[in-house]
This record gives C-alpha cells, sequence and structure tokens, in this order.
C-alpha cells in the first residue's frame, strides 16, 4: 500500500521537477517548484518524520517560494524574456544532467542495498528531534545567529537605495 | 503495524534513486536556463533532494541527527534565498535584465 | 570558542558603531585594536577549557590557523583605510560583516562536525556575497557578486549531497566517528566512496581549483579592491585549512580511492593556472590566476597529508598570503575600483615610488619561488612531501608550471622598471602593509623554523 503511495508521489516530484526546469514562464516554474515542495513533504510524511514535513510546507512553500513570487513581481520578470541558448549548449547540459544521474545510479548500484539498522521509527518526532538539537547540537543551533545576522545586514545593505 | 515496519515497506534504495533524480535534474536546470530566477530554483530543487536522502537515511537508522541536520540546511537555505534574491534585485537595478547571458561584462 | 564569540561581538559592536556619525570614523580603529588583542588571546589562550569538544575543537592546528586568518584580517582591515568610502551610512555594515565572515572562517578551521564545517562554510560565503556586491553603484561588482553566489550556492548542494552519503553509510556527522567507522569496517559501502568524491567536489569549487575554477577570475576582477585581496589570502587559506583537516581527520586511511581524483584536479589546476596566467595582461586577472597556480601547490599538501603535511599547508599558507596581500596592497595604493588596471600601467613605478618598487620586487620573487624568499622553501615543502609519499610525476609538473609562472612573474617586474610612456602619477608613499608583507616574506624565507616550529 505504503510502496504505492510512495510512487505516486515520486511520479508527482519528478514530474513537477521537470516541468520546473522546462517552463517558459518563470511563474509557473515557481508554481511547479511548490508542488514539487509540497510531494517531499509528503515523503517525509511517509518517513514518519512529522516535524520535517511541517517545517518543509512553512519554510519552504510557505516563505521561500512567496520571497520568489514576491521578486518575480515586484520586479515585473513574469514575461518569458530569455535569450534561448544554441541548441548544441542545450543538448550537452541535458546528456550531462543525465550523465551524473548514470553515473551517481551506477556507481552506488553495489551498494545500494545496505542493511536497515532501525532500532526505533520514532527518530522524526518532535521529542527525539528537539532532544537532540537543544542537547548535542545546541552549539551549532546558535552558531546559526551569526550567518542570519550577517545575511540580514547584507541583504538590507544591498537593496537599499542611495 | 507498529511504525518501524511501516516506515520500512518501501526500501531505502527508492529513496535513494529518487534522491539521486532530483538532484540530476536540478543540475540539468542550473546548466540549461539561463533565467537567474529559474536557476536559482534549480539549486532549491538540489538541496531538497539532499534533504530528502538525509531523511530516508535518518529514518531507517533511527537517528534524529540526520533530521536535525536538515533543518539546519533549512534555515541555511532561507539565508541563501534572501541574500540572493537581494542580490538579483541589485542586479537588475543595475542593468535591467536577469538574464544571465545580458551580464557579459565578465567573461562567462 | 572564546575567540569564535569575542570576533562575532566585534562585528555585532562595529554594525552599532555605525549608525552614529563620530563613531563611524572610529571604527575602523576599533576593530584593527580589537582583532589585535584578539590574535594575542589566540596564541596564549588555545589551550584552555573546550566548551563543545564534539563541535569545535580548538586543537593547535586550528589555534595556528586561527591566528594566521587574525593577523591576515587585521592587515586587511589596516589597508581598508578610504575603501568603503563610495558608501559611508553603510561602513560600518560592510566592516561588520568582514568580521563574520572571520567568524565563518574560524568555524572552518576548527570544526570536528561536518555541521560545524557546513555553518562555517555558509557564514563565510554568504557574507562573501553581500562584500563582492559592495560596490553598489557599479555593475561588475553587482555581477560577480551574482556569479559567485549562484555558483558557490551550486558547490554547496555538491557538498550537502556528499555528506548526506557519508551521513548514510557512517550514521554519524562527528569526523572522529567517520575515522573510527573506516577503521573498523572491512568493507566499505559504494556510497561512501561516492560521497568522499562529492565533498571533493563540493570543496575543490570552493577553493577554484580547475576543473572548477571559472568563476574566480570574474569573481576576483568584478569584486571591490579590498575585498578581493580578503577572498585571495584570508578566505583561500581557510579553505585549505578546512580541505585538509576534514580529509586527514576523516578520509585518511582510504586515500589510495581519492588521491587520483585529486591528483587529475591538480594537474589541471596547475596547468590552467599558469598558461592562463601567460595571456593577461591586467595586474588583477594576472593574480587571479595566479591564486588558481597557487591553489595547485597548496592542493599538494593535501595530497600528501598521510605523512602529516600539515606544515607545508601552514608554511605555504603563510608565504603565498603575505606575498598575494602584498602585491594586492601595492594594487590598492595605485589603483581604484572602477577601471582595470593593466600591468603596462606599474611603468615608471620605480622612478616615482623606489621604496614601493623594491618591496613589490621582493614579494613578486617570493611568488615567482625564488631563493631566499618565503615562496621558494613553501614550494619546496609541498613538493618534497609529496614526493615522499611516492606522487613523483605530478611533482614534476608542479616543478614545470612553476617555471612557466617565474615566467610571468618577471614580466610584472620588468614592467615596474622600465621607463613610463606617459608621466605616472602614483602617490608617493609605500603603504605600511606592502612593507610588512615584504618583510615577512623575507623574514620566513630566512627562518624558516619560525613557523615550522609552531607545530
Amino acid at each position: 500500500m505504503l510502496l504505492y503511495l510512495f510512487y505516486i508521489l515520486s511520479a508527482i516530484t519528478v514530474g513537477c521537477a521537470l516541468l520546473t526546469i522546462f517552463s517558459k514562464n518563470p511563474v509557473y516554474s515557481v508554481l511547479f517548484v511548490i508542488a514539487t515542495f509540497f510531494s517531499i513533504a509528503g515523503h517525509f510524511i511517509l518517513l514518519n518524520a512529522q516535524f520535517l514535513a511541517i517545517v518543509q510546507v512553512i519554510v519552504y512553500a510557505g516563505a521561500i517560494m512567496v520571497l520568489f513570487l514576491t521578486v518575480l513581481m515586484y520586479l515585473n520578470l513574469n514575461k518569458s524574456v530569455e535569450s534561448s541558448k544554441p541548441l548544441l549548449i542545450k543538448i550537452a547540459a541535458m546528456v550531462s544532467g543525465g550523465l551524473l544521474f548514470l553515473v551517481l545510479i551506477a556507481s552506488f548500484k553495489s551498494g545500494l542495498s545496505i542493511a536497515p539498522t532501525s532500532v526505533r521509527g520514532d527518530a522524526g518526532l518532535i521529542k527525539n528531534l528537539g532532544n537532540t538539537l537543544f542537547t548535542e547540537y545546541l552549539f551549532p543551533f546558535e552558531a546559526t545567529a551569526v550567518l542570519f545576522l550577517s545575511t540580514m545586514a547584507g541583504a538590507i545593505t544591498l537593496t537599499r537605495k542611495k | 503495524m507498529d511504525i518501524t515496519t511501516a516506515v520500512q515497506q518501501v526500501p531505502l534504495n527508492n529513496y535513494i534513486v529518487l534522491s539521486i533524480m532530483l538532484f540530476s535534474i536540478g543540475v540539468m536546470g542550473m546548466l540549461l536556463r539561463r533565467n537567474a530566477i529559474i536557476a536559482f530554483m534549480s539549486i532549491e530543487l538540489m538541496l531538497n533532494a539532499v534533504n530528502l536522502l538525509m531523511v530516508a537515511f535518518s529514518a531507517f537508522k533511527g537517528d534524529s541527527s540526520g533530521q536535525v541536520f536538515v533543518f539546519f540546511i533549512m534555515v541555511v537555505a532561507a539565508a541563501e534565498v534572501a541574500i540572493g534574491l537581494a542580490i538579483l534585485a541589485m542586479v537588475h537595478r543595475n542593468s535591467g535584465s536577469v538574464d544571465i547571458n545580458h551580464l557579459n561584462k565578465l567573461k562567462w | 570558542m572564546n575567540i569564535l564569540i569575542l570576533v562575532s561581538v566585534l562585528g555585532v559592536i562595529s554594525l552599532f558603531a555605525g549608525l552614529s556619525e563620530s563613531l563611524r570614523q572610529h571604527t575602523r580603529t576599533i576593530i584593527v585594536a580589537g582583532l589585535i588583542a584578539i590574535t594575542g588571546l589566540t596564541m596564549f589562550t588555545w589551550n584552555a577549557k573546550q566548551f563543545f569538544p564534539e563541535m569545535l575543537n580548538f586543537d593547535k592546528y586550528a589555534a595556528v590557523f586561527t591566528t594566521v586568518i587574525l593577523v591576515i584580517s587585521t592587515l586587511i582591515f589596516v589597508l581598508s583605510k578610504d575603501q568603503f568610502n563610495h558608501d559611508e551610512i553603510h561602513k560600518g555594515d560592510y566592516y561588520g560583516i568582514m568580521l563574520f565572515t572571520v567568524a565563518g572562517a574560524i568555524m572552518m578551521v576548527s570544526f570536528s562536525n561536518l555541521t560545524m564545517l557546513f555553518l562555517g562554510i555558509e557564514t563565510l560565503s554568504v557574507s562573501l556575497y553581500t562584500l563582492a556586491g559592495s560596490r553598489k553603484d557599479l555593475l561588475k561588482s553587482s555581477e560577480a557578486a551574482f556569479k559567485y553566489f549562484l555558483l558557490g550556492a551550486f558547490a554547496t548542494g555538491f557538498l550537502l549531497f556528499g555528506i548526506a552519503f557519508i551521513y548514510g553509510a557512517t550514521g554519524t556527522f562527528s569526523v572522529s566517528g567517520i575515522s573510527d567507522y573506516v577503521h573498523n569496517t572491512p568493507q566499505l559501502p559504494a556510497i561512501f566512496y561516492g560521497g568522499v568524491i562529492l565533498i571533493m567536489i563540493g570543496l575543490l569549487f570552493k577553493v577554484s581549483a580547475a576543473p572548477f575554477h571559472f568563476w574566480a577570475p570574474d569573481v576576483y576582477e568584478g569584486s571591490p579592491n579590498i575585498i578581493t585581496s580578503f577572498m585571495a589570502t584570508a578566505v583561500k587559506v581557510t579553505a585549505f585549512a578546512a580541505f585538509y583537516r576534514l580529509f586527514s581527520g576523516a578520509f585518511v586511511d582510504v586515500n589510495e580511492k581519492w588521491d587520483n581524483a585529486l591528483i587529475i584536479a591538480i594537474a589541471l589546476t596547475l596547468l590552467i593556472g599558469n598558461f592562463t596566467a601567460l595571456a593577461q595582461t591586467g595586474l588583477k586577472r594576472l593574480l587571479a590566476y595566479s591564486g588558481i597556480a597557487n591553489a595547485g601547490y597548496m592542493l599538494l599538501a593535501v595530497l600528501a597529508l598521510k605523512n602529516d603535511a600539515s606544515n607545508a599547508l601552514l608554511y605555504y599558507s603563510i608565504s603565498y598570503a603575505a606575498a598575494s596581500l602584498g602585491a594586492f596592497a601595492v594594487l590598492i595604493s595605485v589603483s581604484d575600483d572602477e577601471k582595470t588596471f593593466e600591468i603596462s600601467s606599474l611603468k615608471g613605478m620605480s622612478k616615482s615610488n623606489p621604496l614601493q618598487a623594491v618591496l613589490f620586487t621582493i614579494i613578486m620573487l617570493s611568488m615567482a619561488g625564488i631563493p631566499p624568499m618565503a615562496g621558494f622553501f613553501g614550494k619546496y615543502m609541498v613538493l618534497s612531501a609529496a614526493i615522499k609519499e611516492g606522487y613523483l610525476a605530478i611533482s614534476l609538473l608542479a616543478i614545470l608550471t612553476s617555471l612557466v609562472g617565474i615566467y610571468y612573474y618577471f614580466k610584472v617586474i620588468a614592467a615596474v622598471y622600465s621607463a613610463p610612456d606617459t608621466e605616472v602619477q602614483t602617490e608617493n608613499k609605500a603603504n605600511i602593509v606592502v612593507f610588512i608583507c615584504a618583510g615577512i616574506s623575507l623574514v620566513i624565507g630566512a627562518y624558516p623554523d619560525l613557523i615550522l616550529n609552531l607545530f
């Protein structure tokens, strides 16, 4: 049962991801990427990572993509004015993307069957996640403050007009 | 049916293949498109492939540190998007375009 | 740990000092004084109590490289006088962001968990994207920021994908945990090796090694001079220190699996860096390509890490950073951000500014690797480390390409001493930073033990 659900979700994920990179209009791309993120949140639920599934929807689909849409509208980029690349480069890009896929799959073929060592399936529950985050990973959690401060100062400095 | 066996109904290999697929699509989009916003979204796809892979490993190992790492990736992705879109707005203000081909003051 | 907090606090102070007009004039002085104090503290307290040793391990390696990074940053702050005058209101912000970059760098050289490596790289990169675009009025600066951002984020994707596979194989993010796993597992899964190679690709991007170097010349060219000097010295040293720390800490036992990939990257880096530099006419672009070529030599130290090449890496980093910073200090004193500075514009410097010409010559000789300058001993040490490990072919290639390097560095020296085409107007004062850098190149060349005894 779950396996079928996985295949359906995977088909949506891959299909929407492909549509994202092949859409002419950037606004459609944004919408397809949101669909991709939602289906990945579905995968997270299948993996019993409930907290991350919610965060995925709130942060990625909610915050990040809204930011994208805002910039698209603000800069008025919703028309597809994109100089098209030479066909040769397009083919080269497709081939290299495909090759990357094949190489990664082929190199992992022998090692794909690592034995699942699951002792508990509740790693993704908020309680366990919070325990790990605020004990073992407390320092990185604090260190992100520097990153955010720098980002904030940078974004304001760059976008402010003279 | 307890939760551990439920999670393991889908083999781990499927998740690995799916995330490699998603990652390759992201790389392809980055190489294929000249529109900066779409190239940017391709990078987000790559990061999501990483997230999916890490959550899958974490769930199959029963170890929450992988999911904590995903949390950090999301945090950093949000920061990166903020700064990236600020730069994009600045480029647009200076040159009137976000097409990578028009940015040829510097040779690619 | 304390050092990291102090640097971040200094950054916050700088952000606030930028708010008031009267304080803004003194921000740079405060920062330089603060950084000197922090550098002193680093040297004397590295052995103090550690708070999160499983995240940041402030061992001797970390302390030494932190000191190097802090000294370079102090010199860059000294050099940055008048460099942000185009945007007076945001002066404090730029200084603060530069200090946050240093904080990221400290995380990168002292991490003992991949989480901290990732956060360090991101703190450093995100701050640098802003700084690269800090000349908001110049299109080339915005473009440099944009290109740096897009390719930096792309590289981060590869790095993270690699980390995910390593986690899948080992079940841990801790460097010592990974190393234990490698020791105790007879048959490593394929995803482990795949992860190592993907991490390597990500890091090669960050250190601008070929074939992932193509962003570097453009970004160096377009960024403001002071930021380029920061990227070429402090950031480069940091990236190599992190690269070495990760690979010697976690992947040293499987080095026969990744050394071939690294050898190919080194060969390409040496060839592309040196031969493309030959064709350059702009001084900044020449320095960018010479930075790529130097990345090749520093990667030799990473290649030879089985027999502890950290000494060689440290010595090379210091000699390269001193020479490169000196060259950028000269560039800053003779040109501004707006137009490209051609090598031929250096003509007549020996007449108009004889002291600076002599110092610049010392710096260029050190870069070219002429004894008794530091650059020579640096190359000698990384090469002997690589030869000791049996990497003969790549060492030979490194020696041959360094001969090519001598040619283009002498082209610059020749320009300094030739007669000017027109009357050139340069400020008739040698910068203190040029003086210090030339001094370092000479002193550690004469007494290499000063550095080598640190470990």
